[in-house]
């Protein structure tokens, strides 16, 4: 075909004096990285962490195989072997993050976005839980491409991914918001683009999260779960308010969540790069870095502990070359106020109806600002399509000044609209079907990607969002005031990409061996606060059958709105009524029907295969062996319930060191299940329990999770290492968490040494299942 | 002028309410049976998203879609790359495939008549805007490679090319119209194009 357009024309010379030079040649850098990768003249590990540090991820089954429900398949890739990184084919789908420091988006923007979604990927866009974009099932081919439109209307990818500092978050209601203390926009940009490419942060062990707060009291920010977290504050010196911030460090969630600790009360804005950057050198100078599930930051402050850890700091930052760069930007904050459109853009007074008044109750928040109201459009599980992003570019020109945020509640705000703007602006969404209410509501479930399309994903995050979320809207739940700001957060696994751990009621992927069936399961975790910068991680209750868990939810919500007392939060109800009463109550929704009662509960929500995890098959049964070993993995949840129990009852010193001696105790208790497969007379004696499990299951790597490896073991190992060493509450809770994580590990141990029955008259999976038929969505 | 990434939509005619959760265990099936050309990867589930690609089956070659965009439900097929010199050759491959996997589709025990589609229209959406800006001269670039293929897979019948006015932001779209007919009937015409 020639349309007369000339034929040979490359995004590349099109775009030429669009990108600035810098990124231009970042990019062409990269496209030859990916020649010498096809070459096989760069290794395929450092090509890996060099594709990671432009956003271009790897994603589910590029290793290429793919389990069908009952086997697992080799998918044969035209060139099997050319790959991206270490058994990562390159012609799998992958997934690029597109970093949106604070959130911030123009309308310009967000066309390029939609193009790309439709030329490189399914024409969808998602929100992600740190203010990013994700495009999935994406050549690695096209990412120079995509890299050049992207940077061509001023988005970079890089450090999206790898161990580097990743985006920025902040409050998405800086600048507008009642409470903040001050706009921390303007700083959450400036170090995002301080420490792009900044050599102090090449050296990481793993990734470091940035995020900004306006104020102390509102979850927005989330800091106290970031490995840096700012929350903006004032004070006066001589008469002279002077801004600075509350600096936090060590935060993260991941399989094992810590809370931020305070680092200084005060740090003023001149201070915040250097400082910042302190902190970066000292990371990477004494960070972990050959183990990588200890390389957070985090590792490093508890074992340092915050006195020390603040001392190496404030050394480091005498040390610093003063850098112009630190507070060259400070005068020009003001530059990154927004304002209104002068007049509103209609003003016309519309009757819209009872919709647009529920709608108005859930996704409208009046700005501090008299007259305006920032609007937030909700996105089913943080997704869009390209014409609906194309769309809302034409209303964001319309309604503001050209500026939209990301959230990390995956949906986008509007500021700054003119309240008598409203009607229109509802009647404008409407007609790209993004009016949907119930935004920041118990029905705007966060859900992490999960197994769609994450390599380690256990159970269907997604699959399970959508589900709990077309029942919980069909209730009215959004507009029930009780239960109204509950949060429910999902991830597909433990590393809490959802995060479920600071969600009123959270779940994390699992799985669960049933008369020799692997079933998904989802652990329930209760007692989460989203307020007040997540100040409380939850904690789990136990797993619950994947497709029990609507009645779950459903379940907790009645008993909390019968049994609450004078208006007592659910997280306030949970904690009064306690975790065995809780335990209790969800105990009779963990039953699961047999196999060939009802087949359904054998697969995930949204999939039609028979659950498996990864390739694992399913084997022959190991006879009474299996029993003995179920028993007492069982026992050892017990045990690690009443670790949970016990600091219910109090945060003492004696309870601190009794719920830590339980939950040591409930590691070995599953392990000496787990050796009891091979050698049913184990003692009963920590000692020789922690030297067999070592040498027949850690040595052997039999008990090695397929990403985390040895991870869980090194929990055992290390608790009981330090069993004689006094423990303050964190210890405790930290030791909970771990024995949890353990006693999962355990479970998956269990499958691959015993595999799973075949009955001899096992009817085909797909048969089974037609003949109950998939249950729909909200169907 | 060559180009790789372009789409086409089959509608689906009016007819008894269909639970599109089917599609989720048909594609399943379908990976596990290798039971169509191409190299199949994946099932995705977008069925939360108004006006969205629905259920998606992703093979290495092609996005399939059981497609809402517009509000007007059909099986939308993605080309990304695949055998074919030219745009003409491409185009025909792509179609073969589409009508394959919508004849299969119909004729599926666990759709039971609840899907037909309209095989005698199909529409047509660049997807690389370089290549193929959304502009006149790239439809009329564009017109000959329609009507060619038009004519090998609805031959004897009387067939019309328009450009679909759309927003100038969006992909350059057109319509090729033969009329009514069914996907059997042009699965019979297809398999016999060279």
């Amino acid at each position: 075909m020639n349309n007369g357009h000339q034929p040979t024309l490359t995004w590349k010379e099109v775009l030429a004096d669009k990108i600035a030079p810098n990124l231009a040649e970042e990019i062409d850098t990269f496209e030859t990285q990916m020649e010498l990768r096809r070459q096989g003249t760069l290794d395929e590990k450092v090509f890996a962490e060099l594709r990671l540090r432009r956003g271009a991820y790897g994603q589910r089954y590029d290793n290429g195989r793919r389990h069908d429900g009952e086997k697992s398949q080799d998918i044969p890739f035209p060139n099997n072997d050319l790959h991206k990184g270490p058994d990562t084919k390159w012609e799998a789908p992958g997934m690029q993050r597109i970093k949106i420091p604070f959130g911030g988006i123009n309308s310009k923007q967000m066309e390029v976005l939609a193009d790309i979604a439709e030329e490189y990927s399914g024409s969808i866009l998602h929100v992600t839980t740190r203010q990013d974009f994700q495009l999935h099932f994406i050549s690695i081919d096209d990412t120079p491409d995509m890299h050049r439109r992207l940077a061509a209307v001023g988005i970079t990818t890089r450090e999206a991914c790898g161990n580097s500092v990743r985006n920025v978050t902040a409050c998405p209601l800086a600048g507008v918001c009642r409470d903040e203390v001050f706009d921390v926009t303007g700083y959450a940009n400036e170090t995002a683009h301080y420490f792009l490419g900044h050599r102090d942060v090449q050296d990481f062990g793993r990734k470091f999260k940035t995020a900004f707060s306006g104020c102390a009291q509102h979850p927005c920010g989330l800091t106290s779960m970031h490995d840096l977290g700012l929350i903006a504050k004032t004070r006066t010196v001589d008469g002279v308010e002077q801004r600075g911030f509350e600096m936090h460090v060590g935060g993260g969630l991941g399989a094992v969540p810590h809370q931020a600790k305070l680092f200084d009360e005060f740090i003023p804005a001149k201070e915040l790069l250097p400082v910042s950057q302190a902190i970066a050198r000292v990371f990477a100078r004494l960070g972990e870095k050959k183990n990588r599930n200890r390389a957070r930051l985090k590792f490093l402050v508890t074992q340092l502990g915050i006195e020390e850890f603040r001392r190496l700091v404030w050394a480091e930052r005498q040390t610093l070359e003063a850098d112009p760069n630190w507070t060259e930007w400070i005068d020009t904050i003001p530059a990154y106020e927004e304002t209104a459109l002068p007049e509103p853009a209609s003003g016309e007074a519309l009757d819209l109806g009872e919709d647009f008044e529920k709608w108005k109750s859930t996704n409208v928040y009046r700005q501090r600002q008299a007259g305006f109201a920032t609007v937030t459009v909700a996105l089913p599980l943080g997704d869009l399509t390209s014409q609906q992003m194309r769309g809302l570019a034409g209303i964001t020109r319309r309604f503001t000044r050209d500026t939209a945020r990301t959230t990390v509640e995956q949906n986008i705000v509007l500021r700054w609209i003119h309240e008598v703007d409203l009607p229109a602006l509802y009647q404008a969404l409407s007609k790209i079907d993004l009016n949907e209410p119930g935004a920041e509501t118990i029905v705007d479930i966060t859900a992490c990607p999960g197994t769609d399309t994450c390599k380690l994903g256990i159970a269907s995050s997604r699959g399970l969002a959508a589900e709990l979320r077309t029942r919980l809207a069909a209730k009215g739940m959004q507009y029930d005031a009780a239960v109204r700001d509950l949060r429910i957060k999902i991830s597909g696994c433990f590393n809490t990409c959802g995060q479920h751990t600071v969600a009123e009621i959270g779940f994390f992927g699992s799985s669960r061996n049933v008369k020799g069936f692997r079933v998904p399961h989802f652990q329930l975790i209760l007692g989460g606060e989203w307020d007040k910068n997540a100040a409380h991680y939850g904690q789990s209750l136990g797993a619950i059958p994947s497709k029990r868990v609507p009645e779950v939810v459903d379940h907790l919500l009645e008993i909390y709105l019968e049994g609450r007392q004078n208006g007592e939060r659910f997280r306030e109800y949970i904690t009064r009524i306690g975790k065995t009463e809780i335990k209790a109550q969800i105990k009779p929704f963990t039953e699961v029907p047999s196999y060939n009662v009802d087949a359904w509960f054998y697969a995930d929500w949204a999939d039609a295969r028979e659950f498996t995890i990864g390739d694992i098959g399913v084997g022959e049964c190991a006879g009474e062996l299996v029993s003995l070993t179920d028993f007492g993995i069982a026992g050892a949840e017990g045990l690690h319930f009443d670790a949970q129990v016990i600091l219910e009852e109090g945060h003492d010193q004696a309870r601190s060191e009794r719920a830590a001696e339980l939950a040591l105790q409930a590691m070995l208790s599953a392990a000496q299940a787990l050796i009891k497969v091979q050698n049913i007379d184990i003692a009963d004696d920590a000692e020789p329990i922690i030297k067999e499990f070592r040498e027949r299951f850690y040595d052997t790597e039999l008990f090695f999770d397929t990403y985390a490896k040895g991870k869980f073991a090194h929990y055992l190992f290390d608790a009981y290492e330090n069993r004689q060493a006094s423990k303050t509450l964190d210890d405790a809770l930290r030791l909970i968490e771990e024995a949890g994580l353990f006693i999962e590990a355990a479970h998956a141990c269990n499958d691959r040494v015993q595999g799973s029955m075949v009955t001899a008259n096992r009817s085909p999976f797909a048969e089974a299942l037609a003949g109950h038929a998939v249950k729909a969505v909200g169907a | 002028m060559s180009i790789e990434r372009f789409c086409i939509k089959f509608f689906t005619r009016p007819g008894p309410g269909l639970d599109e959760a089917v599609f989720i265990d048909i594609f399943h099936e379908w990976i596990r049976l290798k039971k169509l050309g191409g190299i199949l990867l994946d099932v995705v589930d977008y069925r939360h998203v108004p006006k969205g690609p629905g259920v998606m089956l992703i093979t290495h070659e092609i996005n399939f879609a059981m497609d809402h965009a517009d509000g007007r439900f059909g099986l939308l097929a993605q080309r990304k790359l695949g055998q074919g010199r030219s745009h003409g050759e491409r185009l025909l491959e792509l179609l073969r495939a589409t009508v394959a996997l919508g004849a299969q589709l119909e004729s599926h025990p666990r759709i039971q008549g609840k899907l037909s589609f309209e095989a005698g229209v199909f529409e047509y959406i660049s997807n690389d805007r370089l290549a193929a800006p959304n502009d006149d001269a790239t439809f009329v670039a564009l017109q000959p490679d329609l009507a060619a293929a038009a004519a090998l897979i609805y031959p004897n019948r009387g067939v019309s090319i328009r450009r679909v006015q759309n927003d100038p932001r969006a992909r350059l779209t057109a319509v090729v119209d033969a009329g009514t007919l069914t996907i059997t009937e042009l699965l019979e015409t297809v398999g016999a194009v060279a």
